[in-house]
């Protein structure tokens, strides 16, 4: 079985596939260069993660902080802020759908959004990332399993 | 005079029965060497974005009348030009955008 954080960015890549503007143009942690022909799309990564065990030499709880970052790419002529707000409001509507990632985690929110507009390229081309953090348990000697 | 030299073999740079091609700006017809280079582009993400940035270079007299936010059309393709840049030995580069 897959560590609970693998489980917790598959199910959140999932949740995020077949939205309205980006559609199946989802790639989990993608590491090369993206086209244009390939936007609007979606990247999703977990980036960093914090825990904190529940008391001390105990081979027990965990308690675990995952962000997990949901990127959206758009192109277009115009209205470029517009088109990543609106991904924005799909990937949020989508994740707060199942905020306990099918049973993985005891909650998750949008901690923090940035968007990025460049002028260069055939049209403008523009990111936003959405970073969640996401709060989950596990023992010390199994993350693999969520409890 | 520097550069004059380059002036008198323009016509051979800009010949559309080679690497140039005939564009529209506006009603005018004008030869064109059409570029579409391979850029990388750096968008504040994981990743970068491929693509291409497009420049049409033109003999200068031939576009002096022409300022950003024309359209000039190219194989088709309708583009707007956002910059142009004369290198003073007598041809401009047009930079382009869909």
């Amino acid at each position: 079985m897959s560590h609970v954080r693998q489980q917790i960015r598959e199910r959140i890549a999932a949740n995020v596939t077949g939205l309205t503007t980006t559609g199946s143009n989802v790639f989990a942690s993608r590491v090369y260069n993206i086209s244009t022909s390939e936007l609007p799309a979606l990247l999703v990564y977990a980036i960093s993660e914090s825990s904190e065990r529940d008391s001390f030499l105990s081979t027990n709880g965990l308690e675990r902080s995952v962000d997990i970052l949901v990127e959206g790419y758009a192109t277009t002529s115009a209205n470029l802020d517009s088109v990543l707000d609106t991904i924005s409001a799909e990937v949020e509507t989508a994740v707060a759908g199942d905020p306990t990632c099918n049973g993985l985690c005891r909650d998750i929110f949008l901690s923090s959004t940035d968007v990025d507009l460049t002028p260069d390229g055939q049209k403008p081309v523009g990111s936003i990332k959405l970073t969640f953090e996401c709060t989950y348990r596990t023992t010390t000697i199994a993350p693999q399993t969520a409890i | 005079m520097a550069g004059a030299f380059l002036l008198t073999d323009l016509a051979n740079f800009f010949d559309d029965n080679d690497f140039a091609q005939i564009a529209t700006i506006g009603s005018a017809k004008v030869k064109v060497v059409f570029d579409n280079a391979f850029f990388a582009q750096e968008v504040g993400g994981s990743v970068e974005v491929d693509e291409g940035i497009p420049v049409a270079h033109a003999i200068t007299s031939d576009v002096v009348g022409v300022s950003n936010g024309a359209t000039i059309v190219i194989n088709s393709v309708t583009f707007t030009i956002v910059g142009r840049e004369d290198d003073n030995t007598g041809v401009t580069m047009l930079r382009l955008r869909r």
